[in-house]
């Protein structure tokens, strides 16, 4: 019968249950310090594909500055340490911001240990220009002209009154003027050209030593005109400063064709007092456009007319052509093709523009002309008077070819 | 008097019929014990050298990811050296009693894209031990 006062044997049921309990701790210690053990392995393979994927990021963007079309996926080993995939995606973004979107595995994709996904949206901003002023045929200038920058050409530059050739900005090493001809007054001075020191006038034509002095034969003409700046002259130069460029269109127009844009599929003409809303995209003027007096642009764009014929310029701003306030229009003024009566692309007077102005032909600016930017031309270059050009950035991005692109990283997360 | 006796006799009998350990009971519980113990303190030490050991893989990998963020903030031109696989930069720290050598290679993979091996070596147990992170850096214009 059982006794329950009985309490024989009670000593060794404690001492079992003691036994437990400390094994059952002591299982728990070592399990805990495995559990660490694994994490801290984990962690450490995870902060090494983070850094696979990042090195993936950096991959999409050295392609997209080679190669603003590239969209992956590539998948790519980094050594030893892991592989990554990546690609990139432009889906609801704004021009020239491209999101990639990278997964690092460790050891390989095939087999991961670890993964880690990193999405970075960056800004491919495409490169502007060499040159301030640039002309395969020529470039003229007539007087109180202020160019930042450099002027470039393959053919002649005839310099006016009064033309300040300047740096474009403090400590730049611009503010020269290049020719690759080998024409005789490749550079012809015929007014007062103030430089600035250090500065320099390269030609390809013919010296002063094998003409006998500055005369009409030599390549850079008229230099007791320098009234500052005291630049180095180089005549006969053979030079890499003054290699033809061969073409003066930095623009990339597959990739222009390939932006947002709107096209207008008959001669435009946009009557005065309009406001002209460039809403972010290109306006492909297929036929043409002339903008007339005080027209205000707002917003940001391009205007690029391809093709037409039977107007005097292919793209027209009359005078008084701002943007918001009388301030700078953030625009590109583009022309790439059509048969014009007189040049592709004409700025009048009172205007000022942020951006590029691109013509397949000739482009002139006639007086009161304001640009940040370049002025460009497959043909000639003619600017009348009291025009300032300030090398620099666009106001809104062009695709340029040849040119290397600036590339800033606007957000970089984990997914 | 003969009561007396008996009790006597049978206090004798009660010490020769004690329900006491007996050695062999002793022994076994001895070894089973001493097995216990031994397979937990290999577990404890097993489990001490590997914690410790990971506490050097972190302080690795610290090691390493230091330089790597170092390097992802230098100018891109600064990167640079003897190219893969020689060692671009190497140094040395002391931390918890053990020295930790970094070596650092870059190699050029394009004119705007470098590779970057940073690998930590150290010794441990006798044994030598290394972690190694790698990443690129591009040349943003």
């Amino acid at each position: 019968m059982l006794n329950i006062k009985d309490e024989k044997g009670i000593a060794l049921v404690m001492a079992l249950i003691l036994l437990a309990v400390l094994s059952i701790l002591a299982v728990a210690m070592v399990s805990l310090g495995r559990y660490e053990t694994n994490f801290l392995i984990k962690e450490r393979l995870s902060d090494s594909a983070l850094y696979i994927a990042d090195g993936g990021v950096e991959y999409a963007i050295n392609e997209l500055q080679k190669d603003t079309s590239y969209r992956g996926p590539t998948t790519y080993s980094v050594g030893n340490a892991g592989q990554f995939t990546v690609s990139v995606s432009t889906n609801g973004q704004p021009a020239n911001y491209y999101e990639i979107t990278s997964v690092g595995y460790v050891p390989n994709a095939t087999n991961p240990q670890e993964t880690r996904t990193v999405n970075s949206v960056v800004n491919i901003v495409p490169g502007t220009p060499p040159y301030a002023v640039g002309a395969k045929d020529g470039i003229t200038v007539a007087s109180n002209i202020t160019v930042k920058g450099d002027l470039r050409s393959d053919g002649q530059i005839v310099l006016g009154n009064n033309v300040f050739i300047e740096p474009s900005s403090a400590g730049a090493s611009d503010g020269s003027i290049y020719t690759s001809t080998t024409i005789a007054k490749g550079v012809w001075i015929t007014g007062n050209l103030y430089m600035q020191p250090g500065r320099e006038i390269k030609s390809r034509g013919p010296t002063n030593a094998s003409q006998g002095g500055d005369t009409p034969g030599t390549g850079v003409y008229q230099e007791s005109r320098i009234s500052s700046g005291n630049p180095l002259i180089v005549e006969g130069d053979t030079s890499a400063d003054t290699n033809p460029l061969g073409s003066y269109s930095s623009v990339d127009f597959t990739q222009l064709d390939n932006m947002d844009k709107v096209v207008y599929g008959s001669y435009m003409n946009y009557e005065s007092n309009e406001t002209f809303d460039l809403a972010g995209k290109v306006h492909k003027f297929t036929q043409g456009v002339r903008f007339s007096s005080n027209i205000t642009f707002t917003g940001e764009g391009t205007i690029w007319v391809s093709g037409g014929s039977g107007h005097s310029y292919g793209l027209e701003l009359c005078s008084n052509v701002f943007g918001p306030d009388g301030g700078y229009a953030d625009v590109n003024l583009i022309v790439s093709g059509g048969t014009w009566n007189e040049a592709d692309i004409k700025i009048n007077s009172n205007v000022k523009i942020n951006g590029l102005i691109s013509g397949s032909t000739e482009v002139d600016a006639n007086s009161n002309v304001a640009i940040q930017g370049v002025i460009e031309s497959g043909g000639t270059v003619n600017i009348n008077s009291n025009v300032t050009i300030q090398w620099g950035e666009f106001g809104f991005q062009v695709p340029v070819v040849g040119s290397p692109a600036t590339t800033v990283v606007m957000s970089w997360r984990e997914l | 008097m003969s009561k007396f006796k008996n009790r006597i006799l049978d206090d004798t009998d009660m010490r020769f019929r004690s329900k006491g350990f007996s050695y062999i009971e002793l022994a076994l519980a001895l070894t089973i014990i001493t097995l216990i113990v031994l397979a937990f303190a290999q577990l404890f030490i097993r489990s001490s050298i590997s914690v410790k050991g990971m506490g050097f893989q972190t302080l690795a990998y610290s090691f390493a990811a230091d330089k790597m963020e170092e390097i992802k903030n230098e100018a891109f031109e600064a990167i640079g050296g003897p190219w893969y696989p020689n060692i671009w930069q190497t140094e040395s720290e002391s931390q918890s009693g053990t020295t930790f050598t970094r070596n650092v290679r870059i190699s050029g993979l394009e004119n705007s894209l470098k590779r970057v091996d940073i690998e930590v070596i150290w010794t441990e147990q006798g044994q030598s031990r290394s972690i190694e992170v790698s990443s690129l850096i591009v040349d943003k214009w």
